[in-house]
């Protein structure tokens, strides 16, 4: 039944697709859509890549706690984009740093 | 999560109250949502145009009418689009013995509508109103239903006058060159039943008379015969079959958490926010579907679509609430029940909707919106500038589709909603066309909303997972209060005055189909026929809420 309504919107859930995270071969209907501008609601002339859900649940589902003081701190919007990746690096470093410590 | 009350002094109202004339306001007051003024019956004009121009108060929201100890009152709920938080009610007593104030209606046009629903069902009349006649009830009707005084036994005699030859109707201002042409009641677009007189001058629409009330079914008189905790919820699933429900359940569980200063727990406003998300979506679909054939009976495969994802949907709903229409899943301080078990199923079933929605979507707008047949009919047809919008009270995506940034999930926040990451969608077409496209863009970020639920609830540590605050049996509140949530089809406002039983003394529904159906003539009048149907689809009027 899948099937038939996935061929109708121009899907096919048994193709077999790749995940761009570990590599693996699965069928369609088994995977996620990935956008790497991170828009899949802007279809046009795109073409999507594609994760198995464990890769799709660990990377593209973050937590969104101290995601605004992240942002702030970095001062998105404000600085050139190389300095607002490079801060917010940073910044996930030293929080996983300090994780980590805590946990030992 | 919940929303601090009484609103914050607002210095602007403030202002503009103080400089009303002192013989015009007679007292203060304050209701649970918004300070509030008593004015005299003769001066609501000049009081309203005043708060109007001078505190842009330029939203008047609801309008409610009733019948206390020793008076009649009208309270006009005053807001504003640009920020929804300031409020004011401006309350008008009318004496029991000759219950006559101002209309309002030269100054928000929205009030001809509500004053009309005043007359019919409480019995206050509007001096200088345009048209004051009833509007629910049939015009043969004996009597005012909310009125202390009505004989609830007396035999009533309804004529059908829809059968009525429209020659022998005097609406023909044109000398014999116009003709009266019926729709509906119960016509297919109509989505309900619904009348509208049309006067037609050749293919032109003159005039447009909308004739509501044929399944007003006393729902507000339901629910004041009900008790707060458990009787009154399954009604609002009610004023709207299209699977808004939990939406509509939202206002009522919003005024009454005010109310009675309920706290509900953070792991149930998340739930409340994602399935109300679903039901916005499953609304949204049915519109798409519905409105596909309104415009062109070549759509049915649209149509076909639109049904087989709302199933999807509805398999979700059915899941979290035992229903797929009245789900009467909200309880007074949270949700009845938490997440079906096993959780990691139910997650992946909505994260499986959420998933393809994207590509499915796409089709929609190969379908619909990039197709030429559709936009003939639909661009530059049923044109509504932001200014009669405001005037006539639209909201939801009638307003959005013309322009007016207004959404209460982010204007008067509730729920989760201002923790999570989503837009409001505005098109700025003003015409059916841009309707269509705001509700088609409004399930994405209904979609990026329930997505970002997902998440968090998928790691709510299991003992903090509280579904409902604890509530008393029997709740006996006090107070007035008027509270709003953004419905699919804008905003449901409820009213309730409080008197200290466990029913309430007056429940005042403001359906957002109401004042949008009320800014159908204004759309419609000076187009053809054709487009007549095409712009009352495109409102996305639900009569369960437009007739209640």
């Amino acid at each position: 039944m899948s099937r038939t309504i996935g061929a109708s919107l121009g899907r096919d859930d048994d193709r077999e697709v790749t995940c761009v995270a570990c590599g693996e071969t699965l069928r369609r209907g088994d995977a996620r859509e990935y956008d790497k501008y991170g828009d899949r609601w802007s279809r046009e002339g795109k073409s999507f890549e594609y994760l198995c859900k464990p890769c799709d649940s660990d990377l593209c589902h973050q937590p969104r706690d101290g995601l605004e003081e992240t942002l702030v701190a970095a001062e998105a919007g404000r600085v050139d984009r190389d300095a607002f990746l490079r801060r917010v690096c940073d910044r996930l470093a030293d929080d996983g740093e300090s994780t980590r410590t805590e946990t030992e | 999560m919940q929303q601090q009350r009484p609103s914050p002094p607002d210095r602007a109202i403030d202002d503009a109250v103080a400089a009303l004339p002192d013989d015009a306001v007679r007292a203060r007051d304050t209701h649970e949502n918004a300070p509030a003024i008593v004015i005299r019956a003769d001066r609501v004009r000049e009081v309203l145009s005043t708060l109007r121009t001078a505190a842009a108060l330029d939203h008047c929201s609801c309008v409610t009418a009733q019948e206390r100890d020793d008076r009649f009152e009208t309270v006009y709920h005053l807001t504003s689009y640009d920020d929804r938080t300031r409020e004011l009610s401006v309350v008008v007593p009318t004496p029991k013995a000759d219950p006559v104030g101002e209309s309002a209606a030269p100054v928000y046009r929205t009030a001809e509508w509500h004053e009309r629903e005043a007359y019919d069902l409480v019995g206050i009349e509007y001096e200088a109103h345009p048209d004051l006649r009833r509007i629910l009830l049939p015009e043969t009707w004996q009597g005012h239903p909310l009125s202390r005084s009505y004989d609830q036994d007396k035999p009533q005699v309804v004529p059908f006058d829809e059968a009525k030859r429209p020659e022998d109707l005097d609406t023909d201002a044109a000398g014999g060159e116009t003709m009266l042409l019926n729709i509906g009641p119960h016509h297919p677009a109509t989505h309900g039943v619904l009348h509208l007189m049309v006067t037609l001058d050749g293919e032109q629409v003159l005039d447009v008379d909308p004739d509501i009330g044929y399944i007003h079914r006393c729902e507000e008189q339901m629910c004041q015969r009900g008790t707060y905790r458990h009787q009154i919820m399954p009604y609002p699933d009610r004023w709207d079959w299209g699977g808004a429900g939990l939406l509509n359940e939202w206002a009522y569980a919003r005024v009454i958490e005010d109310l009675a200063d309920v706290e509900v727990p953070e792991y149930a406003q998340v739930i409340r926010t994602m399935c109300a998300e679903l039901s916005r979506i499953l609304s949204h679909l049915l519109f798409t579907a519905m409105y596909a054939l309104d415009v062109s009976g070549e759509f049915t495969a649209v149509f076909m679509y639109g049904y087989r994802d709302r199933d999807v949907v509805q398999d979700i709903l059915e899941d979290l609430t035992g229903q797929r229409m009245m789900f009467n899943y909200f309880r007074v301080g949270g949700v009845a029940w938490d997440l079906p078990e096993p959780r990691a199923d139910f997650f992946e079933q909505v994260c499986a909707f959420t998933e393809e929605l994207p590509s499915k979507l796409d089709e929609y707008h190969d379908l619909l919106t990039r197709n030429e047949i559709f936009q003939a009919r639909t661009v530059d047809t049923g044109h509504l500038p932001p200014a009669v919008a405001r005037d006539y009270g639209c909201t939801g995506p009638v307003a959005r589709g013309s322009g007016i940034d207004y959404d209460l999930r982010r204007d008067d926040p509730y729920g989760y909603y201002d923790e999570l990451d989503w837009d409001v969608v505005t098109e700025d077409g003003c015409d059916s066309y841009a309707r269509v496209l705001a509700r088609l863009r409004e399930m994405e970020q209904s979609a990026r909303i329930v997505e970002q639920c997902v998440d968090l609830l998928e790691d709510w540590p299991e003992s903090e997972r509280t579904v409902q605050a604890n509530v008393p049996r029997t709740l006996k509140p006090t107070g007035e209060c008027y509270r709003a949530v953004e419905g699919s089809k804008g905003e449901l406002g409820i009213y309730i005055r409080a008197d200290g039983t466990e029913t309430p003394a007056r429940f005042k529904i403001r359906g957002p189909s109401f004042s949008n159906l009320s800014a159908l003539p204004a759309m419609a009048e000076g187009e053809t026929l054709a487009d007549l149907v095409a712009t009352l689809g495109s409102l996305d009027t639900i009569m369960g809420e437009v007739d209640r």
